[in-house]
């Protein structure tokens, strides 16, 4: 690199400091020499400097101090023995020494009792919230209890809704009690069978059902009909079922629809007037339940499956029913009354 | 270990985790947190621990959790400290126990639990090394280093009187 006037400031301080190469520095003299505004300006430049003037801080320098060592203690041979004394970590030679030196020196003596002050001794601090940290899994006899009759009450309403959901999915073939059908189309696919049939009207065979252990029920006799429906008595035995009387609207529709047919039909009017046919009324008793032989039959099967004893108990003169479920947790009974007339 | 075993843990070791922890961390609050840590993080363990473990794994579980605290915690617990210290030296010292007990807080946080599981729980230098992590060698330098420490603030006081 060749100094020149454009230069020369970088070769300045180094050369002040003296840490100017040789190179450099007899290229920088021989620049200087031939620049001598340069060097009248750089001389004397070398001679300026700033010296420290001597400051002392206002306060200690210890306060400034902060330190997490403790300060070196050195363990001499007697506080290595009567620690090891006290920690019951020492050797039989060493305990020898040691009661050797304690009788020498009776320093050492108190330096072992001043030791035997270090061993700390155990506080009695009860934690105060010792409870807060046991977990305890005793349930309280309440929530016992609430959850026994909440587990019964939830099975129970199970039982009752499926029963009903059974009982109306099989509706139309739960119960068709023992009386034959006889119906004006199978009169008239019957050839054998005379098909003039009056049906006395008003006849309508409504019976009311009566809760008797034992019901016997007798179909009117058709006025001029030949062949005559037998007379059927039912035995229902399921003193629980009532008898219903449903009528089948077929019937009436096809004998509308055929009153060309040999079949005589006394009409009756209804309401709106309109002629409705009253066939030879079919006899189709099916059983009426109510809701409270559903819920039993519920209760009975689900008592059967779960294997709780359920009795059913007739009160009031056999007028009304009790049902009693009885578990070891608890006892329930429910009350059904018979239908009101 | 049993849900009924571990809540005789806690009506067996519950007063010395305080203890040491409030040792440890010199304040109240702290020490009751780390009390519930400890035996909230058994019991998550209950099943893998056993009973006869179950006081070495609460200290363990204490010491850490107080290491933990005290780095958090330095500046304020260094300002308490700081107070507790002053306010003894300005009412003066009442007898070798405060002494003593000023002193252990003075110990580095290693030489002061050492000390308490040593001399408070009984432990030996092999268990202590358990605990701590250390190894029994370690464990018996900081105790030695711990009781000349305290022997020296000791005869230090003693010379004052």
């Amino acid at each position: 690199m060749t100094i020149n006037r454009n230069n020369y400031e970088l070769f300045i301080i180094d050369y002040i400091d003296g840490r100017l190469s040789p190179e450099f520095t007899d290229e920088f003299m021989a620049f200087l020499n031939q620049n001598p505004d340069i060097a009248h300006e750089i001389d004397g430049l070398a001679d300026i400097k700033v010296t420290p003037t001597p400051v002392t801080v206002p306060f200690a320098k210890e306060t400034l101090k902060r330190t997490n060592k403790l300060p070196e203690l050195t363990l001499t041979e007697a506080d290595y023995l009567c620690i090891a004394e006290l920690e019951n970590d020492i050797v039989a030679e060493e305990a020898l020494h040691l009661k050797e030196l304690k009788k020498k020196s009776p320093d050492i003596s108190r330096l072992s009792t001043i030791y035997s002050k270090t061993k700390l001794k155990a506080e009695v601090i009860p934690f105060p919230k010792k409870d807060s940290l046991k977990h305890i899994r005793i349930i309280p006899a309440y929530a016992r209890i609430a959850m026994a009759v909440a587990s019964v009450a939830a099975v129970l309403l199970i039982g009752f809704y499926v029963n009903i959901l059974l009982v109306k999915t099989n509706r139309n073939n739960l119960v068709d009690v023992q009386q034959p059908t006889r119906t004006v189309i199978e009169q008239q696919n019957n050839p054998s069978t005379e098909k003039k049939v009056e049906i006395a009207s008003g006849e309508a065979p409504v019976t009311k059902p009566k809760p008797k252990t034992s019901v016997k029920r007798t179909i009117p006799k058709v006025a001029t009909e030949k062949v005559q429906t037998p007379e059927t008595t039912i035995d229902l035995k399921d003193e629980a079922i009532e008898p219903m009387i449903t009528i089948e609207p077929q019937v009436a529709q096809l004998a509308q629809q055929e009153p060309q047919s040999d079949i005589n039909i006394n009409s009756n009017s209804n309401l709106n007037g309109q002629s409705v046919a009253t066939t030879n009324r079919v006899q189709s008793k099916t059983k009426e339940l109510t809701l409270g032989d559903i819920a039993l039959k519920g209760i009975q099967k689900l008592g059967q499956a779960v294997g709780i004893n359920i009795e059913v108990k007739q009160i009031d003169d056999n007028k009304a029913k009790k049902i009693v479920v009885e578990s070891k947790l608890l006892a329930v009974s429910a009350t059904i009354l018979p239908k009101e007339e | 270990m049993t849900a009924e075993e571990f809540n005789k843990c806690v009506d067996l070791y519950s007063d010395s985790i305080y203890r040491f922890a409030l040792k440890m961390l010199k304040n109240t609050d702290l020490a009751m947190d780390n009390v519930q840590d400890c035996f909230e993080r058994l019991w998550i363990k209950h099943r893998d621990v056993d009973f006869a473990k179950a006081k070495s794994y609460l200290f363990t579980s204490a010491y850490h959790a107080a290491i933990d605290t005290i780095r958090k915690e330095k500046r304020k617990l260094e300002y308490a400290d700081e107070a507790i210290f002053e306010r003894s030296t300005t009412n003066g010292y009442s007898d070798a126990k405060e002494i003593l007990d000023k002193a252990v807080e003075k110990l580095p946080e290693i030489q002061k639990s050492v000390l308490l599981l040593r001399d408070y729980e009984g432990y030996s230098y092999e268990e202590i090394g358990e605990i701590t992590g250390l190894n029994e060698s370690q464990v018996k330098v900081y105790i030695y280093r711990a009781r000349l420490f305290l022997k020296e603030q000791l005869v230090s006081i003693d010379n004052l009187f």
